[in-house]
This record gives structure tokens, C-alpha cells and sequence, in this order.
């Protein structure tokens, strides 16, 4: 069996594939990220192990993701490229690659050999990226999954001015002091994560035909989705695997690749 | 009394150490560059340190002036910029304090810390004592509003050469005009008559320098590059704190005799292959030398060329005979076409066709651009430059955006691992 | 239409003037800072337009071509360029005022233009950093080819005679103009600061004839014995630093009760200086530009001259006698270096030399956190009641 593990700022998403059997999806598993990587993704490892009864040597793991680069388990591959082949290899459309990950967002522009054209990235501030979205949701006492219920139901998004994450987190506190509806401080929030990506996306340039493939925590966000695809007027996706499973999903992929091209 | 030169102090003792540490540790064919620039610079500072012991007045200039000009009096030209970054690059903790004092003072957060460095230093009385500041009026906002600080609260005589917008006959005619201003103002502040023969001198040198350096340039289109990626930050240090001065052809003359020898020989002198040539359309990150040392070695990836250390202009035509006002327009143009003055005071088209030229003229695989917190003239530019390198060039550029003088916005780690992703997903 | 109407003119980019003016086929130029020769373009039988972000909701589009370090203010003029919302504009006039601004020019050129298909004239004045005599003889020159290129463009005739009557009806605009900020500075006020900025932005988005006419009744409207005051001012305030389009800004510095009786801003009372900030002695005042340079250079105040702190700082000292001031907003827009070094001097020479309160603002042209601004707003006036 071939597993990719993507090591993320917040979360670690490993996925399982049987290669003896049309890569099928065996099993997909979550960790925490924060606080020691290596000691999250050993006991993500061995829960993987456990759960397939599989012996060390009946499963090949790689990693990627944001926060790889310290763990001393290998082999490790990029984490752009693992997103690039997990796209390829769930999708048949011409691709953007619009990944919303928990400190960064990634806006990629691949081919249809599943190479990558071109690639931007949020810069040094995290803000519009999925820690935002999760420090407003902490401010306004509500679960993250909970963010479409509330923005679809707001007739006035409230935008959210501040360009920093922290100052956006106060800007909530003072926006329900003032007696904001939460729905309206939500779809705002949302609104500025969009903000965010439609200048990445505007950069990177779209060719005719391309849609949008959204990836990441935040892409079940079916406001998202719709804002984007109302402001940019283009088709906006979720890639037929679950879409917080891209990277890992490309990184047991790419590993597969590799161990081909060894034998 | 004397003056207070403690910075200057300090980073001669810098230069001395760094220089011990480096000419006993490191092999001999190795780090030759780094070696001949903290020889010249433990030479230069000693040199200045002595003349402003023996009561010479100092002016302080901005980095992007010829100071060439200076050289028409018995006086000490130190750069304000050149001090604020040698300390980032050649101290633990860099100048971060001075910023910090700054900041706190109420200079903001996003101007530039070329000048902040001086002014936090001021702050804390541990300044230079500054007979006269000598400025052009370019090439960018922070320039025009940090010298303000030294001219008004300070107040250091600050004169100031107003550098049109425009780079034609009429603009250098202008500018050259203001030097010659500038020079009867100095005169009167320092009580001396301009002599002109020792500007001759200074130009002479200044044209070797400029010779030397474009020949430097040629061989840096070779493949493999002969010249390591750190002549990248140093070299723009070397120009803005050497200007007119003969440590500044010694440095390039060392390095140009070193790049000969490597194509000469085709003699491998790294370790790691040349893989990727990187064009640097912008500056290099300055809080840290040990980055350029990084891309040879671990990447194999050479800065080839940059904006910084390459001037679009040749040596001052005939001056053993030039009369006073020819030497002054010849500096008037060479300062309005001085690398990034030249890219980033006047419209931005001479930029893109620049960077184009400099991509294609050195084989260059990609460009990085540095998007210097303090710039804010070139960081309207950075996607249309994005977009120009990729339709005329074909190479792709990578941004980092950062403070080149403060590993504290973007540290030096994240800087690498940028690089190191732009390596591995498009290069 | 009553006197205030005009007024309303601040809140649209397409007023009711400037709709009647397309209708007739005549060309709108527009321009950023207040250092730009509008004279010359009204001499040429078009409508100088200001550029401003009014209504702009976000930076989407402008996002997509400048960085996170530029000014919010004009990405969000980009930003409503880019939604075709200056679609009226025939011509655009930029000069090196700063390096947000003087990029708009190149942004145009590699851009906007390329991409467009009715590109749109271009236009740039290089302005001197210094207060000096080769500086005023360079804007001389800078308007004579302005005028040449303004002409030749645009294929508009543009004599000395014409720029003459416009100089009176500048002057006359400007007279209006200073006669209403002696309204503000009463000791009831007729007009707040709000009221103040929208006459100003109404002003610079008409031609000045309609202006003028607009103005004369409006003083009118301030004169009458039953028209309106302001009583129980809490605080008398000046307002300081980068540029301010929105009106909203000062309503929220006027919340708790204080007045913005003075500002000192480029969109606003620059516009009706009394006595020249710096003025070069050996010219002929008969020159038809005579005046225009005075405006546009020898009243700069804006901290991109290098040697007019001190007149800069002598001429808030006047303003803060006249208008009574009892404290100073000191704002700037991120990533304004220009301001914002300028206000650091400001802050410590008008803090710990003059004695005069100051709250320090760091803003970003979009409002959102209203309520905490608000909070420091209640709390330096509390300081001021204290003091």
C-alpha cells in the first residue's frame, strides 16, 4: 500500500491508496500538526498501521505539506508538485489550482500533462487563508463547518477592512459589540478570503476553458465557491476526492511515480 | 573634541575580525571575493578613521550620489545607507535596535531601514557626527522624507541635488546644474575652496572601477558564472562606500583578475555545478551574506547578474582634459543613470527593458525579486515585471516579499525554503 | 436644487454636473494631487477632474497588478479604474507627487492602455523636491510643454488669454472657497468638517464656473442670520497628513462632539491657502503661469518638498492660533512614507515643543474597525477635557 502524508501548518491529512487495486482510496485519516510534528505523524503512522493491520514494510509512506521540512522521516516531495499530481489524477478539466491551506494559499497553474506552469502564493501574511477564517469563527464563538449556514443567511456581508489577520480578529470583536448580525460578519469574512484569492488568481492569468480547482480546508465552503465563481465569472470545482485530501492524495501518487521510474 | 564616529568604529573592528576569521579559516581559493572586499573595507575605514582623527570634516551622502564630488574637499564621505545594512549583515543582531528605536519614535514601520538603521542610532546618541548631509532628491519617497529627520530635528546642513523625473538633455542639464550648486554650498558650509584636480583624481578611479566592472560583467555571461553570487550584496556596498575612492578599482580589479583566471582555466571552483542561473532584477537580501553562499553551494543556482552591479553607463570620456563643468556633467548623468536610481527614480519602462536586456544578455533561467518593504516605486511594478519577464523572456520570477535589511519580516529560512520551492516546482 | 445639493456631489463619481458635460460631448481629464496645473486643462475647454476611491468596496482587481505594500488609497482608485468606473475620463494627468502615485503612469502605459481599446491620453509633470529658483524656472517649463502636449493631443487650441481668464476664475474659486473655511472656524462653527471635505471634493470634480456659482450660494446659505451653527463644540480639532476623500473618516472624529475646524489636507483647505507658503520673489506676476506655479509649487505643502518642513511647520502653528485648535489628528495611510515620516516630526516637535495634544492614526483607506477608532477618538477628547 502507498500512503502520502501532508504535514500542514495546522493539520496533518494522511491517505491510504491500494495500488494493487485502481488506487483506491483505503483509508484517510486526520491529526493535529501543532506542537511536535514528528511525535503526530508517527502516532498517525502507527493508527494507519493498526487500523490495516499492515506490517512497516507493507506500506510506503511519503510526505509533503508546509510543515515536512523538520521531520526526519523521508522521502519527502514538494508540496506544489503533490498538489499539482493530486489534481491531474482526479480531474480531466484544464486546471487552476486554488489551495486554501491553514497559513497559505496556493494558486497553481498546471497543464494536461499535470505539469506546473506557473505558481503564486500568499505572502509573508496569513491573512484570507484558513487561520483567519478559523480566528473569526473563534471570535464568534461558532464552528468553522458552520460557516456556510450562517453566510448564506446574511443579506449584508459586512466587509472586513483590516488586511491582517490579527486586526481582522478585533475588527469582529468591535463588529458584534456594535450589534452586527454574526451571518453578516461570517459572508464578510468569507468575502475577504475571496479578496484575497481573486488578485493570486488575476495574477497567475487564466487561459480559455480553465476552471478553477478549489482545494484545501476551505473548499467545502460552498459560499466560497459561489462568491468566486460570481466575481470571476468561471467555473469553480472540487476535485472528486475530498478536497483537504489533494495534497496527500498527490504526494502517495507522485511516490508511486517515483517507484516506477526506480524499477 | 573629537567627533563621534562609533558606528564607523565599530564595524572597522567588525571588518577586522571578520577578515582575521575568514583569511585563517577558510582555505585559500575559497571565498576570494568576500576576502579582497573586508580587505579593502578594514583599509577604507581605517583610512577614514585616521583622517577623521586628525579633524577632517565628514559628510554624510545618500548611497545613490556620486561621491566623487566630495573629493573636491579635504573631507570624510561616509554613506548613511551603506552603515545602516553593513551593520545587518555583519552583526548578530544587525541594526534591529536602531530600527526598533525608530519605530518606537514614531518613524514608520514600513519606511525604508536603509535610513532607519542612522536615525535609530541617532536616537541613542550613538551616531556620526556629521559636519554636512549631501542628498539627491531620488530615487524614491523614503529618501525624500527620512532625510528630513537628519535636516530638521538633527539639524545636521543638509543639502539637497533636486533630480528630475526626466532622463533626457534637459533633466541632466538640470541636475548638473544642482551639483554645481551643491558644491558652492559645500564649500561655504566647510570652509574650503573646491579643488578640482583631486576630483579629476577621484574620477579616474571611478573610471577604472567602471571599467573593470563591466569587464567583470562580460565574464559573468560565461557558463559556468566565475563569479560567486555574494559579489551581489557586497559589490553594492563596495559602489556606495567606496565611490571615489581607490579601494573601489581594487576590488574590482581582484575580482576581475579572479573571474579571468576561473574562465582561463575553466577551473571548477564550487562544489556543486552551475544548475540554474538566477537573475536578481532587484537587490539581494543584506542581513545575511551567508545566503549567496547558500545558493552556490547548496543549489548550485549563481546569482549571473542583478540591477545593483551593473551600470548602464560607460567611464567620463577624456578627463585628463575635461574642464570643471564636463567632470560635473559627466557625474551629473552617471548619478541619474546609477544603478536603481536609474530603474526606479524615473518611469518604469527603462526598468522592464533593463531586465529584459540584463535576463537575455546573461542567459539567465529565471529571475527573483526581492520586494523591499521599503520600495514601494518598485512594488507597483513587481507583477508587470512578472508578466514582461515570462512574454519576452520566457523565464518565470519568483517574489519574496521582505525587509533586506531585517531578518525579522521574512527570516532568512523562509527566504530559502521560497527559493527551494521555486527550484523544485518550475526550474 | 438647494445651496447644500451641492454637497451630495462628494458621494458619486458621476455627478449631475459632470453627466451634463459627457451628454455634450466635451472631454474630462483627470488627475491625482492637488500639484497638478488644472488650470491649463479648463483653459483648454475641459473638465479637471480629481481622481478619487469614492465608493470603492475592496482591492480585488487593483490587487492583481500592485503589492501589499502600496498605499490603499490609490489602489483603490486602481481598483474602480479597473471596474471601468473613470470610463468618463478622455485624458489622465500624473506627476512624481509620490511613489504610489507617479506608478499609476506606468500602470496606465504597460497596462490599462495595452489592454484597452480606447486607451486613454497619458500625460506626466516632473515637480521639483525643492523650494527653489531652479525649481520654480523647471515648472515654468513643465507647463509651457504640458500645455504644448495637452494641445497637440487632443487637438485643442489653448492661448494665453484663455489661461488668464481662467486664472480669475481660480482665483475667484479659491476666494470662495477660504471665505467658507472662515465659516468653520468660528467660534460656533457654521459647518463641520465633514460638511468642509464634500464642498472640497464637490469643487474638484466640476468645472469652476459651475463651482464658483455653487460656492456663492452656499455662502450665502452660511450667512444668513437663522442659517446653521454648531454649539457646544467639545473639542476644536486639526486634522493632519495623507490624503482623505471620504467624508466618513471625520464623521467619525466628529462622533462624540468634536468639530474638525481645520485640516490642512491636499483634498481639502490647501485648496484656499491665505498667504503663499514659499514664493520666489524675482518673477514677473504678469506671466499667465505666474499664478498655476504658485499653486501648484510655491504652496506645496506636501512633505515631498525636502526644504519646506519649517514652513510647513510655521504655517500649522498659524492655523492652530486662527482656527483655536485644541488638539491635532495626526493620520497617515499605510505605507504613506511620506506622511508618515512627516507626522513623526510633527508629533515630537507639536507634542513636546508647542504643548499641543496629538492622537497618531494609522489607517487604511477602506473603513472597517469604525468602533475602535471611535474608542481613541472618546479617549483623546476625554485627554483634552482633562488638559
Amino acid at each position: 500500500m502507498i500512503c502520502g502524508i501532508d504535514v500542514g501548518s495546522i493539520l496533518i491529512k494522511a491517505i491510504v491508496l491500494d495500488e494493487k487495486n485502481s488506487n483506491d482510496i483505503v483509508l484517510q485519516e486526520i491529526g493535529k500538526s501543532i506542537g511536535n510534528p514528528e511525535e503526530s505523524v508517527t502516532t498517525l503512522i502507527n493508527n494507519i498501521r493498526k487500523k490495516l493491520r499492515l506490517k512497516k514494510r507493507d506500506l510506503q509512506i511519503a510526505f509533503t505539506g508546509r510543515n515536512c521540512e523538520n521531520l526526519t522521516m523521508n522521502p519527502k516531495i514538494a508540496e506544489l508538485n503533490c498538489l499539482a499530481e493530486g489534481i491531474h489524477t482526479s480531474s480531466d478539466h484544464n486546471r487552476i489550482i486554488v489551495d486554501i491551506g491553514g497559513f497559505t494559499n496556493k494558486i497553481i497553474k498546471i497543464d494536461e500533462t499535470g505539469r506546473i506552469m506557473d505558481y503564486l502564493m500568499n505572502n509573508i501574511c496569513s491573512s484570507g487563508s484558513g487561520v483567519f477564517i478559523s480566528l473569526i469563527c473563534k471570535s464568534l464563538g461558532i464552528d468553522i463547518m458552520e460557516i456556510d449556514t450562517y453566510a448564506f443567511k446574511s443579506e449584508h456581508p459586512h466587509p472586513i477592512s483590516s488586511q491582517c489577520s490579527i486586526f481582522a480578529e478585533t475588527e469582529v470583536i468591535y463588529l458584534m459589540n456594535e450589534g452586527k448580525q454574526i451571518e453578516d460578519i461570517v459572508a464578510g469574512a468569507c468575502k475577504s478570503i475571496t479578496g484575497r484569492l481573486i488578485p493570486l488568481i488575476l495574477k497567475i492569468g487564466r487561459e480559455i476553458n480553465q476552471v478553477l480547482m478549489l482545494t484545501g480546508g476551505l473548499a467545502k465552503s460552498e459560499f466560497i465557491k459561489q462568491d468566486l465563481m460570481e466575481q470571476l465569472h468561471i467555473e469553480v470545482k472540487n476535485p472528486s476526492i475530498d478536497p483537504i485530501f489533494t495534497c496527500a492524495y498527490g504526494c502517495a501518487r507522485s511516490l508511486q511515480n517515483t517507484s516506477k521510474e526506480e524499477i | 573634541m573629537k567627533a563621534n564616529v562609533k558606528p564607523v568604529e565599530m564595524l572597522y573592528e567588525a571588518s577586522q575580525t571578520t577578515l582575521g576569521l575568514i583569511e585563517g579559516a577558510v582555505p585559500k581559493h575559497e571565498m576570494q571575493i568576500l576576502k579582497s572586499f573586508f580587505r579593502c573595507m578594514e583599509s577604507n575605514l581605517r583610512i577614514k578613521l585616521e583622517q577623521i582623527a586628525e579633524g577632517k570634516p565628514i559628510i554624510g551622502h545618500h548611497f545613490a550620489f556620486p561621491s566623487e564630488v566630495f573629493s573636491c574637499f579635504d573631507a570624510v564621505p561616509i554613506c548613511v545607507e551603506a552603515i545602516s545594512y553593513l551593520f545587518s549583515a555583519l552583526f548578530t543582531t544587525g541594526s534591529e535596535k536602531y530600527y526598533d528605536l525608530a519605530n518606537s519614535w514614531g518613524h514608520p514601520y514600513h519606511s525604508c531601514t536603509s535610513q532607519k538603521g542612522m536615525i535609530g542610532m541617532a536616537l541613542e546618541h550613538n551616531f556620526i557626527d556629521f559636519d554636512v548631509i549631501a542628498i539627491p532628491s531620488a530615487p524614491c519617497d523614503n529618501t525624500i522624507a527620512s532625510y528630513q529627520f537628519f535636516s530638521e530635528h538633527l539639524n545636521i546642513p543638509t543639502i539637497v541635488a533636486d533630480m528630475p523625473y526626466y532622463h533626457n538633455s534637459r533633466g541632466y542639464e538640470y541636475y548638473s546644474n544642482e551639483l554645481e550648486s551643491m558644491i558652492q554650498e559645500l564649500s561655504t558650509i566647510l570652509n574650503q575652496e573646491p579643488n578640482y584636480e583631486r576630483l579629476r583624481q577621484s574620477i579616474i578611479y571611478s573610471n577604472h572601477a567602471v571599467e573593470n566592472l563591466a569587464e567583470i560583467n562580460n565574464l559573468r555571461r560565461s557558463i559556468p558564472c566565475p563569479v560567486e553570487s555574494v559579489f551581489n550584496p557586497i559589490g553594492s556596498a563596495v559602489q556606495n562606500f567606496f565611490s571615489g575612492q581607490v579601494e573601489k578599482e581594487i576590488f574590482y580589479n581582484e575580482v576581475l583578475e579572479i573571474a579571468r583566471e576561473r574562465v582561463r582555466t575553466k577551473k571548477a571552483w564550487r562544489e556543486t555545478d552551475e544548475r540554474v542561473r538566477s537573475f536578481w532584477p532587484y537587490m539581494s537580501v543584506f542581513f545575511d551574506i551567508t545566503f549567496c553562499e547558500w545558493l552556490d553551494r547548496k543549489l548550485g543556482m549563481p546569482i549571473v547578474t542583478d540591477i545593483f552591479n551593473y551600470f548602464f553607463f560607460g567611464p567620463i570620456k577624456n578627463i585628463e582634459s575635461l574642464d570643471t563643468k564636463g567632470m560635473i556633467d559627466g557625474l551629473a548623468y552617471q548619478s541619474m543613470e546609477y544603478p536603481m536610481v536609474r530603474q526606479s527614480e524615473s518611469f518604469a519602462s527603462v526598468f522592464f527593458e533593463d531586465a529584459v536586456n540584463l535576463a537575455h544578455q546573461f542567459s539567465a533561467d529565471c529571475a527573483i525579486f526581492t520586494a523591499h518593504i521599503g520600495c514601494k516605486q518598485s512594488a507597483s511594478m513587481i507583477q508587470l515585471m512578472r508578466e514582461i519577464l515570462k512574454e519576452e523572456v520566457g523565464i518565470p520570477m519568483l517574489t519574496i516579499e521582505m525587509d533586506i535589511g531585517d531578518k525579522r519580516m521574512t527570516s532568512l529560512e523562509t527566504i530559502k525554503k521560497k527559493v527551494l520551492e521555486f527550484t523544485q516546482t518550475l526550474l | 436644487m438647494s445651496a447644500t445639493n451641492f454637497l451630495d456631489f462628494s458621494s458619486l463619481l458621476r455627478n449631475a454636473h459632470l453627466t451634463e458635460w459627457i451628454q455634450n460631448h466635451k472631454k474630462v481629464i483627470g488627475f491625482y494631487c492637488s500639484s497638478i496645473p488644472e488650470e491649463i486643462i479648463h483653459a483648454a475647454g475641459m473638465l479637471p477632474y480629481r481622481i478619487r476611491a469614492t465608493n470603492n468596496l475592496n482591492y480585488n482587481l487593483a490587487d492583481s497588478l500592485l503589492s501589499q505594500f502600496n498605499c490603499s488609497y490609490v489602489k483603490s482608485t486602481l481598483n474602480l479604474i479597473m471596474e471601468d468606473k473613470y470610463n468618463f475620463l478622455n485624458g489622465i494627468v500624473i506627476a512624481n507627487t509620490c511613489d504610489h502615485v507617479r506608478r499609476m503612469y506606468d500602470i496606465y502605459k504597460h497596462k490599462l492602455n495595452k489592454n484597452s481599446q480606447n486607451p486613454i491620453a497619458l500625460f506626466f509633470l516632473s515637480l521639483p523636491h525643492l523650494f527653489d529658483e531652479n525649481g520654480w524656472l523647471w515648472v515654468r517649463e513643465e507647463l509651457k510643454l504640458f500645455q504644448e502636449q495637452l494641445s497637440r493631443n487632443l487637438n485643442i487650441e489653448i492661448d494665453e488669454r484663455k489661461i488668464q481668464e481662467t486664472n480669475h476664475l481660480y482665483k475667484r474659486n479659491q476666494e470662495l472657497i477660504r471665505k467658507i473655511m472662515e465659516f468653520r472656524i468660528l467660534p460656533e462653527p457654521k459647518l463641520n468638517g465633514v460638511d468642509f471635505l464634500k464642498i472640497s471634493i464637490a469643487n474638484s470634480s466640476v468645472r469652476k464656473e459651475y463651482a464658483n456659482e455653487k460656492l456663492e450660494q452656499l455662502i450665502m446659505y452660511y450667512q444668513q442670520d437663522e442659517g446653521p451653527k454648531i454649539e457646544n463644540v467639545r473639542a476644536r480639532l486639526m486634522l493632519l497628513g495623507s490624503s482623505i476623500d471620504n467624508p466618513a473618516f471625520i464623521q467619525i472624529l466628529e462622533h462624540h462632539g468634536a468639530i474638525v475646524v481645520s485640516d490642512l489636507l491636499c483634498t481639502s483647505e490647501r485648496w484656499g491657502l491665505k498667504d503663499p507658503l514659499w514664493h520666489y520673489d524675482n518673477w514677473n506676476s504678469e506671466d499667465p503661469y505666474y499664478p498655476i506655479i504658485q499653486r501648484i509649487y510655491g504652496d506645496c505643502f506636501c512633505p515631498r518638498i525636502m526644504n519646506g518642513h519649517s514652513l510647513r511647520m510655521n504655517l500649522i502653528k498659524q492655523r492652530i492660533k486662527e482656527a483655536k485648535i485644541d488638539g491635532i489628528i495626526l493620520q497617515r495611510l499605510e505605507f504613506c512614507d511620506l506622511h508618515g515620516c512627516e507626522n513623526m516630526l510633527i508629533q515630537q516637535e507639536m507634542e513636546e515643543i508647542n504643548g499641543t495634544p496629538i492622537l497618531s492614526i494609522d489607517r487604511e483607506y477602506l473603513l472597517g474597525d469604525t468602533g475602535r477608532l471611535r474608542t481613541r477618538v472618546e479617549a483623546f477628547l476625554e485627554r483634552l477635557e482633562r488638559s
